[in-house]
């Protein structure tokens, strides 16, 4: 992929609507060659696994780096259904 | 020819031995069979009650000259033949429907477990006997999920017995209420990331004195593993670059005593607390440790005491 491509990607996070949806069928997006400062910084993160919600979840909280929680990662839920 | 000179063998790569039980031999745990015997695991035993049909071609090591033959047997004699200095063997059979002292064996005789099914019955039952065997117990598989595309997360959890680390179910819970999925998508140029990675997990828990033990930080028993393919928006904020990376995740012990390993993050192992406690530092407080036998403690002694004075008081009385 050329460096300079314009990201094409939808920031429209997948509703539960799509549950019943057929796997495998997650739209084509593209992303720089180059990670950018912030997604270098997340590469950096460590994450935690809550196992009552099944989402994983940044592990260190944003107040103590000063940054605003809001500002930091979402939770991404972890696949409900796994196979081999 | 069944006779290979092991000088030869293993000219270019350290053996490493060990007997490994493989419940599932499906995509992932056929080509970690396969990976095993070549870093030099034997005797491998495979258990799995399908046979090879044709969905499974484009997935499976076995190749189309197994078709409608049992997996397990099938890849086991597939190993002896290929690899001669690997001991396979095969049972077409559900682990879960096995009596009870014949899982007890087939666990206690291996050094890993490794539980690669498609059913989290199965997953959950092979923790319990892990564990009260006492063996280390490794569980490799891919999500399945609209959100993605197939196979392009796979995950890999690690169980360390006598609660040195939370086991199967105190970071499965939250799958208890899932329907069981049967084995459907994803190529075989992704699948088998999962099962090479887990090699590698099951080679260090087997040898954990060795340099290759250093992959494993007991304090993030998860591995999520990204293939390298265009990461979907999902899954990015864990995944932020694209391609192929892994994220070597912390799994808490459960608030409550766990079902099945008895673990809870209040009442842990001193290592597991540790680690649980180095995750935790800066969330919100919680009682270390070793606190709440103290305040138990301290409540009979005072009432102990009460009940003493009371005692005394009753007998000048009389």
């Amino acid at each position: 992929m050329a460096a300079g491509e314009k990201r094409r990607d939808s920031e429209a996070a997948p509703s539960p609507e799509t549950e019943g949806a057929m796997v495998g069928t997650a739209p084509e997006t593209l992303q720089h060659a180059e990670p950018t400062r912030e997604e270098a910084r997340d590469s950096e993160r460590s994450w935690f696994l809550d196992t009552d919600t099944g989402e994983l979840k940044p592990d260190e909280p944003d107040q103590r780096s000063g940054r605003d929680p809001q500002s930091g990662p979402r939770a991404v839920r972890v696949s409900r259904w796994t196979f081999d | 020819m069944t006779e290979l000179p092991e000088d030869r063998v293993w000219a270019r790569h350290r053996r490493r031995t060990g007997s490994v039980l493989i419940v599932g031999a499906g995509a992932v745990g056929g080509f970690l069979a396969e990976e095993l015997a070549r870093i030099g695991f034997s005797p491998l035993r495979l258990i799995d009650p399908d046979t090879l049909e044709v969905e499974n071609l484009v997935r499976h090591p076995l190749g189309a000259g197994a078709l409608g033959r049992p997996k397990a047997p099938a890849l086991a004699e597939k190993i002896r033949r290929d690899f001669p200095p690997c001991d396979s063997t095969g049972l077409r059979a559900d682990f879960l429907a096995l009596p009870a002292d014949r899982q007890r064996m087939l666990v206690g005789d291996a050094d890993v477990v490794v539980a690669a099914t498609d059913s989290a019955a199965c997953q959950r039952h092979v923790n319990r006997v892990a564990l009260s065997v006492g063996r280390p117990a490794v569980y490799p598989a891919l999500w399945v999920d609209p959100r993605i595309r197939d196979a392009e997360v796979g995950e890999i959890l690690w169980v360390l017995p006598g609660r040195r680390t939370p086991c199967y179910e105190c970071a499965a819970a939250f799958r208890r209420a899932a329907s069981d999925t049967e084995a459907a998508r994803g190529a075989r140029v992704d699948i088998q990331l999962v099962s090479l990675v887990t090699a590698h997990v099951v080679a260090a828990l087997a040898h954990p004195g060795d340099d290759v033990s250093a992959i494993l930080d007991r304090g993030r028993t998860a591995i999520y593993l990204h293939g390298f393919t265009p990461t979907s928006v999902g899954v990015r904020p864990v995944f932020p670059t694209s391609g192929l990376s892994s994220r070597s995740v912390r799994v808490p012990f459960p608030v409550r005593p766990c079902a099945a390993c008895r673990g809870w993050r209040y009442v842990a192992t001193s290592e597991a607390s540790v680690a649980d406690e180095a995750g935790e530092r800066g969330r919100v407080e919680r009682p270390r440790p070793g606190r709440p036998s103290a305040v138990v403690f301290a409540a009979l002694l005072l009432i102990t005491m009460v009940l003493f004075i009371v005692a005394v008081a009753e007998g000048s009385h009389t």
